[in-house]
């Protein structure tokens, strides 16, 4: 509650700042407000850099390897400097926000391009398009894919973040839960979601709780499922972008299961907050969903071998995506710009800094890095190389980026969602409010 | 016979009841403190349990060693030089005010003292926007300054706190040394601040809580790692989009309770003296 308060708090704050900020002189140098570092900062030649403020958010080993990388990096290049500054990823959206209202804003911030939290800095002019540099090489994507890359696009179409990870769904399973029922493990996934059904009741029979964790997280399992069927969740004009048919389908399924005791009810599954702590792990099931990053967790967490296959449920092959785990932007009040391009180039496609990060931000863009990294990979980290391996041959592109207000319209999906499940409203119901409010909101947002 | 057993019963609930009570809130406490000895994948597989399966003891290694070369000695560091500086600055500044309030008449000192109570009844949040205004302009942000600096000018709570505790000072005492020839501030200094130690303590014990407890400042004022306090770097663990090393921050944690905890069982009399002195007579 109180850290609530707090974090309300810095967003008014901001707000305030950027009234007072355009009420000032707008023509503030960015830098001039910060304190000069105690680097030796903008020594160096204007094209050899300067120095450059990177922001990040990670746990300890995201701080200590990302940090080396920087040094590497002003080692190999005389004249360029860093000041990190890294944090953790509560309330970094809303210190971002800080910064940009206070004219303060880093020259390179780590990024998601797509978030809803994000778009907002997009929108307001802050961040600065890359495709310019991308044009002139400084950026250098010729080993990067054009659907890796598009991950990227803001809904003008402009580039603003070069993605420094990526991540894939993916259903864990446990080999020897299957093996104990003589089932075949589907290589490549459920064909169906009635296939998947089928082998959850007699899995259920080995585990003696759950065949399966929640797989129907409407955050997670939504925009999949929503895909298999030409679908997506959100809508530029309408708001969300799938019919009711699709909807009742979805929740028919979660419904039934949770009935028959396949899958945890809601409350059970609520009480999952990590991977770390799901049923699959406990040995309570045999089968979860979850993002590839997550695999090699839950094979520590777990203590014993697991499988990762493919997505269950028809037309896979389209309905699964490589989504870019997050970016590095660079803020268009950079006096740095160039300098900033071509140390993010650097972080994407140079094989040294990646043996350092070791896939920390995800599976490393380009399939020239991935290979460097191969050897020195754990066999949980080449396992999800492998299959990232397979998702990209089996994805289709990425959804559009989510239309202004989207944050709101996930809000009202999840608590109706929970509605549902808790039997307080019909699927039916809440699909007609769902429709009703979501148009509501993006008209809103129009305004 | 009967009543005194009848007496001893109701005692015994009472004591009972008391200690249930610290029980439930100590568990999270004591459950932190067992997790930080836990391997990080098992704190939530095995939360129920208070005994780790193996002691752990690597886990404090690897949170001291912080990020990026900052460990948490420089955390503490920053902390402390903080916190002490904030003691110092509201010891000081406080008792100041306190006895003047106090002892000095002064034109309006009814309106200027209830200028000072309002400031009370202000919520620290709403003077926190003009505050960061104020700072940023200065370029103070990314110094220890604005942290610091608003401590020496006094607080409110704690100048109540002393005023309460020097008005039961006799004020006889005051014109014995005054006719001893003490000067105004000789009489502050020679007879009233002995006399108000155990208040003091309390206000510096309680500054020392508050600012060691301080979050938002920290993560608004500081923007660079190098200069984060403990509560600011704890957090500096946690990132739920890859993995959170739960028990090297909770190790982290506990040491941070330490100083606090050492705090209060040495000073602890003294806390209990000057709340029930200045609360009889206020």
């Amino acid at each position: 509650m109180k850290r609530r308060l707090s974090m309300m708090m810095i967003l008014a704050m901001a707000c305030i700042l950027a009234v007072a900020g355009c009420s000032g002189n707008n023509s503030a140098e960015p830098s001039e407000t910060s304190k000069p570092t105690q680097e030796t900062g903008s020594t160096g030649t204007p094209e050899a850099g300067g120095n450059l403020r990177v922001i990040w958010w990670g746990n300890q080993d995201r701080h200590n390897l990302t940090s080396e990388v920087l040094d590497l990096y002003s080692k190999a290049n005389p004249g360029v400097t860093f000041t990190p500054e890294y944090q953790g990823f509560d309330g970094y959206y809303q210190k971002l926000t800080l910064l940009a209202a206070s004219n303060n804003m880093p020259d390179v911030f780590q990024f998601y391009v797509g978030a809803s939290d994000a778009n907002q800095f997009i929108d307001k002019g802050l961040v600065e398009p890359l495709d310019a540099y991308i044009e002139s090489g400084l950026i250098d994507v010729s080993e990067i894919g054009e659907s890796t890359l598009s991950g990227g696009k803001g809904s003008d179409g402009k580039i603003y973040g070069i993605p420094l990870g990526v991540n894939a769904r993916v259903m864990i399973i446990d080999p020897a839960a299957y093996e104990k029922v003589g089932l075949t493990i589907p290589e490549k996934g459920y064909e169906s979601w009635e296939a998947l059904y089928e082998d959850l009741k007699k899995l259920k029979d080995v585990t003696g709780a759950y065949g399966a964790d929640d797989l129907f997280n409407i955050a997670f399992t939504l925009p999949y499922y929503a895909r298999q069927f030409d679908q997506t969740v959100n809508a530029e004009g309408t708001g969300i972008g799938f019919d009711e048919k699709l909807y009742t389908d979805f929740f028919t399924y979660r419904q039934e299961w949770a009935k028959e005791g396949l899958i945890p009810k809601m409350d059970a599954s609520m009480s999952v907050k990590n991977p770390e702590e799901s049923f699959l792990v406990k040995g309570q099931s045999a089968v979860m969903v979850g993002y590839t990053s997550q695999y090699p967790g839950v094979v520590k967490a777990a203590g014993r071998p697991l499988k990762m296959i493919l997505m269950p449920g028809p037309n896979s092959e389209k309905a699964m995506d490589v989504r870019p785990g997050q970016h590095f932007s660079i803020s268009v009040s950079s006096p740095n710009k160039e300098a900033a391009a071509k140390f993010i180039s650097y972080f994407v496609n140079d094989i040294e800094a990646n043996k350092l990060l070791n896939a920390n931000r995800g599976m490393p863009i380009t399939s020239k890095v991935r290979e460097s990294l191969m050897d020195q990979f754990d066999p949980e980290m080449k396992e999800v190389a492998d299959y990232l391996d397979i998702v990209s041959e089996h994805s289709g592109p990425l959804d559009a980026p989510a239309p202004a207000g989207a944050t709101e319209i996930d809000t009202l999906m999840v608590d109706l969602e929970q509605q549902i499940m808790y039997d307080q409203t019909s699927i039916h119901d809440a699909y007609e409010k769902l429709k009703k409010d979501a148009a509501n909101i993006v008209a809103k947002h129009k305004q | 016979m009967t009543r005194n057993s009848k007496f001893s019963m109701g005692k015994l609930m009472i004591q009972l009841l008391c200690v249930l009570i610290g029980i439930v809130s100590l568990y999270p406490l004591v459950w932190m403190v067992a997790s930080s000895f836990k391997e990080s994948s098992q704190v939530f597989v095995s939360a129920h349990s208070l005994i780790p399966r193996s002691w752990d003891f690597s886990n404090y290694t690897t949170g001291w060693r912080g990020f990026a070369g900052i460990t948490f000695g420089t955390f503490f560091k920053n902390t402390i030089i903080i916190v002490c500086s904030v003691v110092t600055g509201t010891v000081v500044s406080c008792s100041l005010i306190a006895y003047g309030f106090a002892r000095i008449p002064f034109r309006l000192k009814g309106f200027w003292f209830g200028t000072v109570m309002l400031t009370l009844l202000l919520p620290g949040q709403i003077v926190q926007i003009p505050q960061y205004i104020i700072f940023h302009k200065l370029g103070w942000v990314n110094t220890f300054l604005p942290l610091i600096v608003p401590a020496f000018f006094g607080s409110a709570f704690f100048i109540f706190l002393l005023l309460q505790f020097i008005r039961t000072i006799p004020y006889e005492l005051d014109e014995a040394a005054k006719i001893d020839g003490c000067s105004r501030f000789g009489i502050f200094a020679r007879v009233i601040m002995p006399l108000i130690t155990p208040a003091l303590v309390t206000a510096a014990i309680f500054e020392f809580y508050w600012s060691w407890d301080n979050f938002f400042g920290a993560l608004i004022y500081l923007g660079k790692p190098q200069l984060y306090t403990i509560s600011v770097a704890l957090r500096l663990f946690a990132d739920p989009s890859s993995g959170t090393d739960w028990s090297a921050m909770f190790a982290m944690a506990t040491l941070s309770l330490i100083p606090p905890i050492l705090i209060f069982f040495v000073f602890q009399r003294y806390i209990v003296e000057g709340i029930s002195t200045t609360g009889l007579k206020g």
